[in-house]
């Protein structure tokens, strides 16, 4: 990444809601910038290793010499990379393994065969023919963006962390591995050269199975052998997600922004996760203090409803936490201790796991901007 | 934020809730050309294989010559669990019922055939809550 792009991803800010919200909230929108200063006497650090897989994905480095340099950096367009090789529409159509795969994700005319196998294909040392790196980078932003944006408006309150972290099971790399393998039934090509020429296969039928290079060889049934010296070799769940990730961004560019969106919809968000396991907090007590003052409410009280043997060696403790004389959540354990916490877990769980009624994202044709709270401290 | 820290999740498949995909990715059809037990299967490669086959795009359909053996339809499934597939004989069965057994694989989930436990099985936990006695009407509650 070049300095130019380093200074503008500093200046970042954070606006959930659009200037339609009432003036005199205006200013406790939260901006988040880096000072200006810190450029100067900060040295380039190499760049962290993000925390979540689908992170890595929008950040994928091209270590390739088919790209051609253009003086102008910026000018995003013009980047090209020329490739030896590549498979025709014309080809494409004969492999029956295309042919399925377009038809088991219902992908419209305009989607064409050859744009899947190139899905398929990951960028291999001795390959010359064209690979999904760019499509996989671009598919990895389009998916990010729908599957935050829907998060957004489905769980408004959400902490930046949790969300980040239900991002992740939707569209990280295991997540889509599980779509692509067990979903959608896209193979490996893990097959040699020797037993396709055996089993008297077409050459081209490789190329309707996922290629890429992996870290491990299967030398025989239950002997694998680790170790790769491509430079260019990834895990199997990092292939796997780039193939979807790839076949996203080609109904993008074949069929556009709004079928993408209802693609997504329908493949990767009706995915079920559980957002209410995710949490795990370090002392809930302090936690609702603090948030129970910032919305100006009495501190929490944490009160006895009911119990039952409490002097044998099974009681249940039914607890309490109430801000006042309201209830906020209730907790049951086996011990006083175990059932306040519980307690406190769950005031907060109701607090940060708002759902509003009619969830609209910003990308919908008919959103409206809910005003639900004016945020939350950053700690 | 300090204090919340995060349990990582993968999320779960929910096939039919947004698309729907069907889990038959593959049948293969197997035949011999002279064996008198391959006569409903000839016959049906013969008349119905082509119409059958349009109306799955999403299932590649594979015939195979095989002399001296038995007919037989094997499918093969998407899915973790499903990946053994499930094969049909078809020995002296007429045409319609080598059809018939040619739906049952392809309208399959690829997974074996279990009497279930429970009658329901869901993602979901209850929407009601289970029972609680601690949360019974105070008139009603059960007294030793």
């Amino acid at each position: 990444m070049s300095a130019s792009m380093l200074r503008f991803a500093s200046r970042r800010t954070v606006s959930i809601y659009n200037s339609s919200i009432p003036k005199a909230l205006n200013t406790t929108i939260r901006c988040i910038a880096t000072s200006p200063v810190k450029t100067l006497t900060e040295t380039k650090s190499s760049f962290p290793d993000h925390k979540f897989s689908y992170e890595k994905a929008c950040r994928q480095a091209l270590v390739d010499n088919t790209l051609t340099n253009k003086s102008d950096t910026l000018d995003f367009g013009a980047y090209q990379r020329t490739f030896k090789l590549t498979i025709s529409e014309e080809e494409a159509s004969k492999i029956p393994s295309i042919l399925a795969l377009h038809a088991r994700l219902n992908l419209s005319k305009n989607y064409q065969y050859s744009t899947l196998v190139r899905s398929l294909t990951c960028q291999t040392a001795d390959s010359d023919y064209a690979d999904n790196l760019q499509m996989s980078l671009f598919g990895a932003h389009l998916l990010s963006y729908y599957v935050t944006e829907h998060l957004i408006a489905t769980y408004p309150r959400l902490p930046v962390s949790i969300l980040r972290n239900a991002t992740e099971a939707y569209i990280g790399d295991y997540s889509l591995y599980d779509v692509a393998k067990n979903v959608w039934g896209i193979e490996a090509d893990s097959t040699s050269n020797l037993e396709k020429y055996l089993a008297k296969e077409p050459r081209l039928f490789r190329f309707g199975r996922l290629r890429f290079s992996s870290h491990t060889t299967e030398v025989e049934k239950g002997i694998t052998k680790i170790g790769s010296t491509s430079e260019l070799a990834i895990t199997k769940a990092t292939a796997f997600s780039n193939a979807v990730r790839a076949i996203v961004s080609g109904l993008y560019a074949h069929d556009g922004e709004e079928a993408t969106k209802e693609f997504i919809k329908n493949h990767i968000l009706s995915r079920k996760i559980d957002v209410g396991k995710m949490f795990q907090f370090r002392s809930p007590g302090k936690m609702l203090v603090k948030l129970l003052k910032a919305q100006k409410m009495e501190a929490p009280t944490i009160r006895l409803i009911s119990e039952t043997g409490r002097n044998s060696s099974s009681p249940v403790f039914i607890v309490g936490c109430f801000s006042g004389e309201h209830m906020l959540a209730e907790g049951q354990g086996s011990s006083l201790k175990e059932a306040r916490i519980r307690s406190l877990v769950d005031a907060l769980k109701a607090f940060y796991l708002y759902r509003p009624l009619d969830p609209k994202a910003s990308s919908d044709k008919d959103f409206k901007p809910l005003f639900v709270d004016a945020g939350e401290t950053f700690y | 934020m300090t204090g919340i820290s995060f349990i990582q999740q993968v999320s779960k498949s929910r096939n039919g809730v947004g698309a729907f995909i069907r889990p038959c990715k593959k049948v293969t059809l197997t035949f011999c050309n002279f064996g008198g037990s391959s006569k409903g299967m000839r016959d049906f490669l013969r008349l119905r294989l082509a119409k059958f086959t349009k109306e799955y795009p999403e299932i590649q359909f594979q015939v195979l010559q095989k002399p001296g053996f038995h007919p037989v339809l094997k499918g093969e499934y998407i899915g973790s669990e499903a990946n053994v597939g499930k094969q049909i004989c078809v020995k002296n069965w007429n045409i319609d019922v080598v059809e018939n057994k040619l739906k049952l694989l392809v309208n399959s989930s690829g997974k074996q055939l279990k009497k279930p436990k429970q009658n329901v099985k869901s993602l979901n936990e209850s929407v009601r809550g289970i029972w609680s006695p601690f949360h019974v009407d105070p008139a009603h509650r059960y007294k030793i």
